[in-house]
């Protein structure tokens, strides 16, 4: 397993919403986390990242615990995360928000090229000044961010959020490719749920803080009512 | 027409003066959102070191050097030790750097006595200016703030440390996601405002009274200079040469006192007019 | 109010009021003087603990009172006889005055928060001292000396200590009241919305600008009145009333004490003061340095002020009072 979480509880102030949350992430695949809003995803995102303390129970990345450590030791063991709403670095430049991603990586101030293998177009682009691009190329910019600290793994969190469907495909499609052959692990949290069976192997859902079951995409597919059942569509 | 330069040089002596005292608070402020009511006494601290150099049979251009160094470390251990306890919490960040204001001057006092010191200059001759004779050692004073505001702006758009310093004022938490160690940064950036500070003391110390109140003097100037601007590089030149010029004209022209209370008005209205200094948000960057 | 809070006020006052039982008159006298701290330091309170407004000059306020007191009293003020209770009214109305006019430049327009407020009430104090050394209507660098001793009508003029210090315990008492009835009523409670969430209170319709104008020019009166009450015993008004360093200390006691608390910052004050007449003689400059520190401490990790979590924990001993 490349990410384990074990019984996990966090929230915010005195106020949990994840209770107790157990999930595995296999080495070099793509998980979906499914779930309706306000029921623990990005919650869950910011707990791995370090954002929110854990409470109780441990998690585990690469082999070793990570929790209690802070956000920047834990993206330099090589956790990656895309936020929901991107985050990009509105005011500077392209290139300079793909710097920032190899700031506290061995690759400082180097940006790697399977980053503008993946995203031509950000090399294009890379003395623009990121917040005057299109959502679409942002959330291209916010994973080339990623992806430029060379990570081990992948936090997604709403990746086609506010963009346009046609988009949404190509994204989707480059992940896909990152995800072979770069053999990188992805998280993802999404509520699209064509884009979700199109990369994952396995699908968790969430609900109540809580992960209620585990599938493969296989019988997802096969089955649809197993979609509905959780997500109440 | 003599009296036109005079003035005009005047006022741009003091108005980079006040940014180069300015620019540390600024450079904190912006990243770690903390106010430092101490920045006055670090200020002073510099000064006090150059006192000390040259009574250790140092010489002035030894103490200018070893200022930033000393107040620096001085920086480094405050926030170790206490401001990093209050970040996040605004008001307190306040208090506590006022305390410690307070702790500096009452230790200052304790070693040195109450009493002013002079520091010996170096750079004692006048210059010749666009016919006017000008104190060499004033303009060595703009010359300072000028490489400062180069250095500074040198290391925050040319180096990673300063793209990283922009990142975590941009967006805190994502700078930390993406293993910015904001922690060390923080460190990094108190230091160097400190440093920065204690700088200004020793360069500015031959010109004034070096005393244990010299420090609040210069800091009003310096807050005042940063509310009318607006914050950031740009908008602190603004205000300090606003401040500079309206300080130095009502100085020359009537007296030092009202000069202080024409720029605290200017300051006042122009804070009720325009409530995010004179360039908005425009001036942070 | 809640109840026991009130039966802790109570206490403390009664013992203000049996003190000179046990104390000398000199003493008295000095306690009177310290006192008059407090009252200063509940008007600090008023506008930090309870309204967020953290002010780095309140002694403009205090000196304002003092020299509006000492010129009407000396007979310096043409046209005007020479009255302790029109000083006292003078001391009031100057410095209110003088709140409303500057908080209706800082408080209008949008927002003047926290750190702003603090600069530039910390630049007014240096400029007021400044300001006060050179003018000589009311004395320059010298003050004005010989400033008459309290006289309200009855029993002359007041100098004595056990007099002074039952005027001046009154005034506190009757202060701490008509402040803590004030806190009780919707104005309270919605300055108390204001403190928590500025955005919130705003939404919820109060109109944060005035509030933030009504309070300032309320804790601005009682200022004034004390610093009214103290050249009356002082009876020497100096630029020194009015700056930076009266300033600094008036926060120092109600961050000590409790900022949040009324009773809490006038304890503050007088235990500050007593502590100092013991310690400074001993601990010459030491003193100040350890205050410096202790205040810095006490902002870290007693951000209620010390003598707050005392009464705040004796509130819960009463019966009633919850665990």
């Amino acid at each position: 397993m490349m990410l384990s979480l074990d019984e996990v509880e966090s929230g915010y102030g005195s106020s949990l919403v994840l209770k107790g949350v157990t999930l595995n992430v296999a080495a070099g695949q793509v998980t979906a986390l499914l779930g309706r809003n306000g029921m623990g995803k990005s919650t869950l995102m910011k707990t791995i990242m370090g954002l929110l303390p854990v409470k109780r129970g441990v998690i585990g990345f690469d082999g070793a615990p990570i929790n209690g450590l802070r956000p920047d030791q834990i993206s330099n063991r090589g956790i990656a995360f895309v936020p929901q709403g991107r985050e990009i670095f509105m005011e500077f430049t392209v290139e300079e928000n793909l710097l920032l991603g190899t700031l506290g990586k061995p690759n400082a101030g180097w940006i790697p090229d399977l980053v503008f293998a993946h995203f031509p177009i950000l090399h294009e682009r890379r003395k623009q000044i990121a917040g005057t691009m299109s959502g679409g190329q942002q959330q291209q910019l916010a994973i080339g961010r990623a992806l430029a600290g060379q990570p081990k793994m992948l936090l997604l969190d709403e990746p086609s959020e506010g963009i346009q469907p046609s988009i949404v495909e190509q994204i989707a499609q480059t992940l896909r490719a990152i995800a072979e052959k770069e053999k990188l692990t992805i998280l993802l949290v999404e509520q699209n749920v064509e884009m979700v069976l199109d990369m994952a192997s396995t699908c968790a859902f969430i609900e109540n803080g809580r992960i209620v079951a585990t599938h493969g995409s296989e019988a997802l597919r096969a089955d649809e009512r197993l979609i509905h059942r959780y997500l109440g569509l | 027409m003599d009296l036109i330069l005079t003035l005009g040089l005047d006022a741009l002596n003091f108005a980079l003066a006040i940014v180069l005292v300015a620019m540390g608070l600024v450079i904190i402020f912006g990243l770690m959102n903390v106010i430092n009511m101490a920045h006055g006494e670090l200020f002073l601290l510099g000064a006090y070191t150059l006192v000390v150099v040259q009574q250790a049979g140092g010489g002035f251009w030894l103490g200018l050097i070893l200022a930033p160094i000393v107040v620096g470390l001085v920086g480094l251990v405050l926030e170790e030790l206490i401001i990093r306890h209050v970040y996040r919490r605004f008001l307190d960040t306040i208090l506590a750097t006022w305390g410690i204001s307070i702790a500096i001057k009452q230790a200052v006092i304790l070693g040195f006595g109450p009493a002013s010191y002079t520091v010996d200059a170096p750079l004692q001759f006048g210059v010749d200016f666009l016919g006017t004779t000008y104190p060499a050692y004033r303009l060595f004073i703009m010359g300072v703030a000028v490489l400062v505001i180069l250095l500074t702006l040198f290391v925050f758009f040319r180096t990673r440390f300063g793209l990283a310093a922009r990142g975590v004022i941009a967006n805190r938490s994502m700078a930390a996601c993406l293993g910015i160690n904001t922690r060390r940064l923080d460190r990094a950036t108190f230091a160097f405002g400190a440093a920065l500070a204690g700088l200004a003391g020793a360069v500015m110390a031959p010109q004034m009274s070096v005393d244990p109140q010299m420090g609040l003097g210069f800091l009003i100037p310096a807050f005042l200079a940063i509310l009318t601007g607006g914050g950031g590089l740009t908008g602190t030149l603004l205000g300090a040469s606003l401040v500079g010029g309206i300080d130095s004209t009502f100085a020359k022209l009537w007296s030092p006192v009202l000069a202080q209370v024409v720029v605290f008005a200017m300051a006042i209205v122009v804070i009720r007019l325009f409530p995010n200094g004179l360039l908005g948000g425009r001036g942070r960057r | 109010m809640k109840r026991n809070a009130l039966v802790l006020a109570a206490i403390v006052w009664i013992g203000f009021a049996l003190l000179p039982l046990v104390v000398d008159d000199w003493q008295l006298l000095q306690l009177a003087q310290f006192m008059t701290y407090g009252v200063f330091a509940m008007s600090l309170a008023l506008i930090w603990g309870q309204a967020g407004l953290l002010c780095f000059g309140q002694a403009i306020f205090f000196g304002g009172g003092a020299y509006a007191m000492s010129l009407v009293t000396m007979g310096l003020i043409p046209g005007l006889p020479a009255s302790s209770w029109l000083g006292l009214i003078a001391a009031m109305v100057l410095p209110a005055l003088f709140a409303n006019l500057l908080g209706r430049f800082l408080f209008y327009g949008r927002g003047l928060r926290g750190a702003h407020f603090g600069i530039v009430t910390l630049a007014i104090a240096v400029i007021a001292e400044r300001l006060a050394i050179n003018w000589e209507f009311i004395g320059g660098f010298n003050g004005l000396m010989g400033v008459p001793p309290l006289n309200l009508g009855i029993g002359g003029d007041l100098i004595d200590g056990l007099p002074v210090y039952y005027a001046i315990l009154a005034v506190a008492v009757i202060v701490f009241a008509l402040l803590a009835a004030m806190l009780s009523t919707p104005f309270g409670l919605a300055l108390n919305a204001l403190r928590n969430h500025e955005d919130r209170a705003a939404f919820l319709g109060y109109d944060n600008a005035r509030l933030k104008l009504a309070i300032f020019t309320i804790a601005a009166a009682v200022a004034g009145l004390s610093g009214a009450l103290f050249v009356a015993q002082f009876a020497f008004a100096s630029p020194t009333l009015l700056g930076f360093g009266l300033s600094t200390e008036v926060l120092i006691w109600t961050a000590l004490g409790g900022k949040s608390l009324l009773i809490a910052a006038f304890l503050g004050a007088v235990v500050v003061r007593v502590a100092e007449n013991f310690l400074s003689e001993i601990l010459g400059p030491l003193w100040l340095l350890g205050l410096g520190a202790l205040f810095v401490l006490c902002v870290i990790f007693f951000p209620r002020g010390l003598i707050a979590e005392l009464l705040l924990r004796l509130e819960r001993l009463l019966p009633g009072g919850r665990r």
